[in-house]
């Protein structure tokens, strides 16, 4: 193993989450690294959705940090949706916006993105504007980069050539509610792609879909996992989890049971617990 | 769809500016009470004759109180109301006073058929002789009011008593073949107490003037009871000389019937302004107010 | 016949109809900017109540929106104008016209019926749309604004027509505060000669005839709406 080279893109330290009374998360310590394939499992209600969705503060931590970028997004203070530009998601029922097309769906973000960065830059030349009026040494103007439109058509362009790439660029004034579940979920995979994350959230990513539908998805997936992006994937697909991932994590009763390399992990359990999961799903 | 959120916020836009502009001139406003000759003399009412006020807006209150009140408030400039609510307005609340002089009346005349110039002088003559004071004192129409006071009235209007020393007037069988030798009046006898029935008689204020002209003439009294909206049409036609029926003076009716001087006056409109204003301290006459109001 | 003959004399002759025709555009001016107003207001009380509540401002925000809703569907709209008119603004000293006060209430009366429209409405978008717009990094605003907005119109748009058609109705209450709107012009006509029966059937046929035509428009509308939905 090559770990000593591998840069750490999330930490996650002592993660608890409750919900009221109820503690669903009892302390979580994960080091994510770069290029990544981490499946988690464990028994339904065991936290594993909630610990995804803790990771980019879709639920907010009770405690722990989560570091990412240099900066713990568990602290209130943090600009979260910046970061979570970086961290893309994807969802089991797809969440594809409903009221814009293929196209927009993924092309909507970045361009607001890349937007408020001008504004931000305008806003920020004004005050340089400001400051120049009164005094003699004048301060040179950010650089402003693209236009409005500009931008716009390079995520367009952007936003095609991933849809080519899945073979649904035809659909791309499509709305969703044209499309089957399979095509929804590859374009919400695109949609996260197009952000261009360094690491990217599957919240059982097919568990909504038809069986016919699953392939698609996961082959979509696969290929992602062969580009080196690192992932994180809630799943029940037990053979998915073993020919892509590098590590399995076993979840229960709001902790890690434990973890492993897949092949050690599905054919030598230790964990009790992880005997009889397994021993029910496989 | 952005353009389409956009041409609506322009629009509005637009419609807010234009409604601000258009309603931002210091325009006088004068209260009323909703439904009274008052609301007509602002606003204009053709068919009474008023002209109304161009460069006054018109604001109908429910009552004169709340039109009084926005007075008080700034809201409005001016109220116009009925004499009789106007004194008790002003009785009730130290801050107003009344400028007590007659912007409209109520007025009532006689409607003569057109084609008969000289029965309209001779009816006028008739309505001088009744206003003439006698001796000084009330005059004969006066006497004839003065006997119907004592009314009594119920919801309707209706008279139910306070009418027993009235004796009440005869009218002849109509002849259509003598035409000059009756006065042929056309009424609505259920307008205590300017004309109602009593028996088969009828009684009221325009009955005995009725009575008085056509003695005055020589004439053979015919009295026609009638709907009231068919009182001023029947006039000039099947004989009927007169309607004489407390018809108020107005233009419509004009075109239908000349009308004799006029013979009561009955409510009239007077401005109700600030204790404090000093406008129109000096008037003395309608059109020296008129003359202030249309210069704001 | 003679009622016609006179209603025809005072609303053609006698320039009846321009009152009318005055009346009608402040009728359609009050409803109209009203609904607009109603809606920015009803639009931001209902984010307010759906939005996340860790912090002490939202709740603070939420408590007054809550009073302000209370308020205004507790009392009738007669008397939130009568206090506007003849209490409100003589004590702030602000001497706005009748109209005016009419259009500032009516916003804020269908303000809090229309925040119960479009909290219905955003609450009637799935819960994922929200959260697949919060995770691509987008601000709750941006994303409410972006996507849960334009999604819950659809479901908005039919009861927010109903609203409207409640407001253009409601206006007739408005010549208590001496604003002349359409039933105060038809009145005026009325009062004239003191014969109604025509003028006010004439009214309630104004009254429909809008009515109808705002139904017609908020079906056409709907009908777009829904279209947009299907591909192109």
């Amino acid at each position: 193993m090559k770990e000593v080279n591998k840069e750490t893109v999330i930490s996650i330290k002592g993660l608890t989450k409750n919900f009221g009374e109820k503690e669903v998360l009892k302390g979580i310590d994960l080091d994510i690294f770069n290029g990544d394939k981490i499946a988690i499992i464990g028994p339904s209600g065991c936290g594993k959705s909630t610990f995804l969705r803790c990771i980019n503060c879709m639920e907010d931590a009770t405690s722990g940090a989560i570091w990412f970028d240099g900066e713990n997004l568990a602290d209130m203070k943090v600009d979260i949706n910046v970061h979570r530009q970086k961290i893309g998601m994807v969802f089991q029922q797809f969440n594809l916006f409903n009221n814009l097309n293929v196209l927009d769906n993924i092309t909507l973000a970045p361009v607001i993105v890349a937007k408020n960065k001008r504004k931000k830059i305008q806003r920020q030349n004004l005050k340089i504007w400001f400051k120049n009026l009164f005094s003699k040494q004048k301060t040179a103007y950010l650089e402003l980069g693209d236009d409005i439109k500009i931008i716009k058509e390079k995520a367009e362009l952007k936003a095609i050539e991933l849809l080519k790439q899945i073979q649904l660029e035809e659909y791309a004034k499509a709305y969703p509610s044209t499309l089957s579940g399979g095509q929804k979920q590859r374009i919400a995979i695109v949609r996260a792609l197009a952000m261009d994350p360094k690491v990217i959230l599957f919240d059982e990513p097919t568990s909504a879909l038809d069986p016919e539908m699953v392939g698609e998805v996961l082959e979509l997936m696969k290929r992602l996992a062969n580009d080196g992006m690192t992932m994180v994937i809630v799943t029940h697909e037990m053979g998915f989890a073993r020919e892509v991932a590098n590590r399995v994590i076993f979840i229960d009763g709001g902790k890690i049971v434990e973890e492993n390399a897949p092949s050690e992990f599905f054919t030598n359990p230790q964990n009790e617990r992880l005997k009889d999961f397994l021993s029910k799903v496989l | 769809m952005k353009k389409f959120i956009k041409a609506i916020f322009a629009g509005i836009l637009a419609s807010v500016c234009l409604f601000a502009f258009t309603a931002c001139g210091p325009k006088c406003k004068i209260g009323v009470q909703q439904g009274t000759t008052g609301e007509l003399y602002v606003n204009g009412n053709a068919d009474m004759m008023l002209p109304g006020f161009e460069n006054i807006e018109c604001k109908a209150f429910n009552n004169g109180g709340l039109a009084v009140q926005a007075m008080l408030n700034g809201q409005i400039d001016y109220v116009i109301i009925d004499n009789e609510p106007a004194k008790q307005l002003v009785a009730q609340n130290s801050e107003i006073k009344m400028i007590d002089i007659a912007l409209t009346t109520e007025q009532y005349a006689y409607g003569v058929d057109k084609t008969q110039t000289t029965l309209l002088q001779q009816v006028n003559n008739a309505i001088a002789a009744l206003k003439a004071p006698i001796l000084g004192g009330p005059s004969l129409l006066d006497a004839i009011m003065a006997k119907y006071d004592n009314l009594q009235y119920d919801e309707d209007g209706n008279v139910i008593g306070g009418d027993e020393l009235i004796a009440g007037v005869e009218s002849a069988q109509k002849d259509t073949s003598n035409p000059n030798g009756q006065l042929v009046v056309a009424t609505n006898a259920a307008f205590a107490p300017f004309e109602y029935k009593k028996g088969n008689k009828f009684a009221g204020i325009d009955m005995e003037v009725a009575q008085f002209i056509a003695t005055f003439l020589g004439l053979e009294l015919v009295i026609e009871d009638m709907d009231f909206d068919a009182v001023v049409t029947s006039v000039g036609k099947n004989g009927v000389d007169i309607a004489m029926a407390g018809l108020s003076v107005t233009e419509t009716r004009k075109q239908s019937v000349n009308f004799s001087d006029v013979y009561f006056e009955g409510a009239y409109q007077v401005l109700i302004v600030k204790k404090d204003n000093t406008e129109f301290d000096n008037c003395t006459t309608k059109a020296q107010i008129e003359d202030i109001l249309k210069n704001k | 016949m003679k009622a016609w003959n006179v209603f025809y004399k005072q609303f053609i002759t006698y320039n009846g109809y321009k009152t009318v025709l005055n009346g009608l555009l402040t009728t359609v001016e009050i409803a109209v900017l009203g609904l607009i107003i109603g809606i920015l207001i009803g639009t931001i009380i209902a984010v307010v109540k759906v939005m996340p509540k860790y912090k002490i401002l939202p709740k603070i925000l939420e408590k007054v929106c809550d009073v302000y809703v209370a308020f205004f569907r507790g009392t009738p709209m007669v008397v939130q104008l009568l206090i506007g008119y003849f209490v409100l603004m003589p004590a702030l000293n602000i001497m706005l016209d009748g109209v005016y006060v009419a259009i500032i209430i009516f916003g804020l009366n269908s303000g809090a019926y229309v925040s119960e429209i479009m909290r219905s409405g955003i609450q009637s978008v799935d819960a994922g749309q929200l959260e697949a717009g919060r995770a691509v990094g987008l601000s709750f605003w941006t994303a409410m604004l972006k996507i849960v907005i334009p999604q819950s119109i659809k479901n908005i748009l039919p009861t927010l027509g109903n609203e409207f058609i409640v407001l253009i109705k409601e206006t007739s209450i408005v010549s208590f505060i001496a604003v002349t709107d359409v039933t105060k012009a038809f009145r005026a006509i009325g009062d004239a000669n003191y014969e109604y029966i025509i003028p006010y059937l004439t009214l309630a046929l104004v009254y429909l005839v809008i009515v109808l035509l705002i139904t017609f428009l908020i079906r056409l509308m709907e009908r777009r709406l829904k279209r947009s939905e299907r591909s192109k």
